[in-house]
């Protein structure tokens, strides 16, 4: 690993570390105003006013749900309806026609989701009306879904049994947390040379002489809620390889702090929420290292040009460079990858599917996990079910009755959370099981053998994760894959916050327990040794057969 | 096929998570050992 690779990993990883502590602050002030002055107050009655009646009430944990559910399911209606209208609606300067049932059901579902697997290219696909009344505002209200379920988990855990008002929630995280951050991102990447117009296509002629369509758009409103909200779903099909959607080094850099830095932030939301800084301290340092490790891992073996190239006259000190953009050097490529799918984002840097074989494991781990920092309030939230486990485990281990925060962790707490753990392996695993023995499968793969496998695996590992970004190589706009990934999409997406919120709403009317020499601190290093384990054992038996069948057999094929 | 039988497919998939969150609040609640 070179000097610069290890400066710009520094630049954008530390720097994001850092800036998220006061941002995880101003989140607890946006989230959480129990204490904040008298202004911010006044700012959550006219979020109240907005929502009229469905505003005034606190909620339980089964009534925040049921909120969360139903304002889910109109959006994915009246998203749907715009997109399936979308030929006779206005916005459409280049006459985009309609487009097929499934892939709106996926596209949609995709969005919802907070997934933005993407099976069309915008640009070709897609009114602007699609763009930014369907896909965008989803982007900002899913985002917003994730941080606002996060902040009632945390109060859950607090002890407080009323958990929040969804409605008034969601106006927080949208209009006090997404919508300034990304109006001040949208301008600096307006700045950075990133397209904002709602003119159509403009038509260009080449130093050859021939006629060439340059899609634009709204370019930059677009990307920043794309990789603020870990949405991930581009303007143009190639994503933030797009010159338009990535002009320069400075765009890429502040892209890849973008991604990372809501997540890192809603850990520290968490921590200040539940009061306990010192716990979210050493459960930021546990996702650090798992995401320190993956992306050292990803740039090593992204080191050496794949071994096709083995043979042939190419300088092999500069690393893999198939599927690269050159324009922002060879580390960015494999860190993007990592960061990406580390935080459920899924837009893309370079070609995944030109990634070495083991450098490719590494976001399929991030996948997998789906906890290091994962995405905007649900990566927090899927940590949580880790550290149910993880107290479980060491409960077991002593003899003694499990605890987390003060709470008895019981045979309900833990089903629910291995159910939770469980659903997104099952989801993984069966998906890929079907479509590897299937033509369905089968039948789209550009490529056989251990690299064809990883394309599914990846795919439905993308789907669940809600993470968005593909593999690539397989021909994925099919009604089976259309239909079978958007399924999964949305399962993957409101099962592991449904049950998390009944395990807190269960934890919050529980009478506290005294804290005694026998009690496993949430505090220290032993119990930061100990989430890492648990994730790292669950993760290893459950995936590793599966790995090993992908990229890890395709790695050894090449071995000479 | 017809967009509206996907759109209600999307709608029965929200169904069943109302399902799953109402059998979870009705389960079995712990004994809560103290």
């Amino acid at each position: 690993m070179t000097t610069s690779a290890l400066l710009v990993i520094a630049l954008i990883v530390g720097g994001s570390a850092l800036l998220s502590w006061p941002l995880g602050r101003y989140l607890k002030w946006a989230m959480d105003p129990s204490g904040a002055g008298s202004g911010r107050q006044r700012l959550d009655r006219w979020f109240q006013k907005i929502a009229g009646p469905l505003g005034r009430a606190e909620q339980g944990w089964k009534q925040y749900v049921v909120a969360m559910l139903v304002f889910n399911a109109a959006m994915f209606v009246v998203s749907f309806a715009i997109m399936a209208l979308q030929q006779h609606l206005p916005l459409n300067p280049d006459g985009k026609g309609a487009v097929e049932g499934s892939l709106i059901f996926n596209t949609i579902a995709s969005f919802t989701s907070n997934t933005n697997l993407q099976h069309y290219s915008g640009e070709v696909a897609l009114s602007y009306l699609s763009q930014l009344f369907a896909l965008m505002w989803l982007q900002f209200v899913s985002a917003a879904t994730g941080i606002a379920a996060l902040a009632a988990l945390a109060r859950g855990l607090a002890g407080r049994a009323a958990m929040g008002n969804f409605f008034v929630d969601l106006q927080r995280a949208s209009f006090l947390v997404l919508l300034p951050l990304a109006l001040v991102v949208a301008t600096l990447m307006a700045l950075g040379g990133m397209p904002m117009t709602l003119e159509g296509s403009v038509v260009a002629t080449t130093l050859e002489g021939v006629q060439q369509t340059l899609a634009r758009g709204p370019v930059a409103a677009f990307l920043t809620i794309k990789q603020l909200g870990t949405n991930g779903g581009g303007f143009f099909g190639p994503n933030s390889t797009h010159p338009f959607e990535n002009p320069t080094f400075w765009t890429n850099a502040l892209s890849m702090v973008c991604i990372i830095i809501i997540p890192m932030a809603s850990v520290w939301m968490f921590g200040r929420i539940v009061g306990r800084m010192r716990h979210a301290t050493v459960v930021f340092a546990v996702m650090l290292a798992f995401l320190l490790a993956k992306i050292g891992g990803a740039v090593w073996f992204e080191s050496a040009p794949t071994a096709a190239f083995a043979d042939l006259p190419v300088q092999a000190d500069v690393g893999n460079l198939e599927g690269k953009e050159l324009r922002f050097g060879a580390t960015t490529g494999p860190l993007w990858a990592v960061l990406t799918t580390s935080t459920s984002n899924g837009s893309v840097g370079a070609m995944h599917d030109s990634l070495n074989p083991l450098t490719g494991l590494m976001p399929l781990i991030g996948m997998w996990l789906n906890s290091t920092f994962g995405g905007v309030g649900v990566g927090m939230i899927n940590m949580f079910l880790y550290m149910i486990v993880a107290v479980f485990v060491a409960g077991m281990m002593v003899g003694r009755t499990p605890e987390y925060l003060n709470r008895r962790i019981e045979a309900r707490e833990v089903q629910l959370a291995m159910l939770a753990v469980l659903t997104h392996a099952v989801l993984i695993l069966a998906g890929t099981a079907i479509f590897a023995a299937t033509p369905w499968g089968q039948a789209t793969l550009n490529n056989t053998g251990a690299h064809g496998f990883s394309e599914i695996l990846y795919e439905f590992s993308s789907s669940s994760a809600n993470n968005g970004s593909g593999f690539e190589g397989l021909g994925d706009n099919t009604v089976p894959w259309n239909v079978a990934t958007g399924i999964v999409m949305l399962l993957a997406r409101f099962i592991p916050i449904i049950l998390p919120l009944a395990i807190a709403g269960s934890l919050a009317v529980k009478r506290p327990t005294a804290q005694t020499a026998g009690t496993l601190g949430v505090e220290d290093i032993t119990f930061g040794l100990m989430l890492f384990g648990t994730i790292l054992f669950i993760g290893a038996l459950t995936f590793f057969p599966a790995a090993a069948l992908g990229p890890i057999a395709e790695h050894l094929q090449f071995m000479r | 096929m017809l967009p509206v039988l996907y759109l209600l497919l999307g709608l029965l998939i929200f169904g069943a998570l109302f399902a799953l969150t109402h059998a979870v609040d009705s389960g079995r609640r712990g004994t809560d050992l103290r």
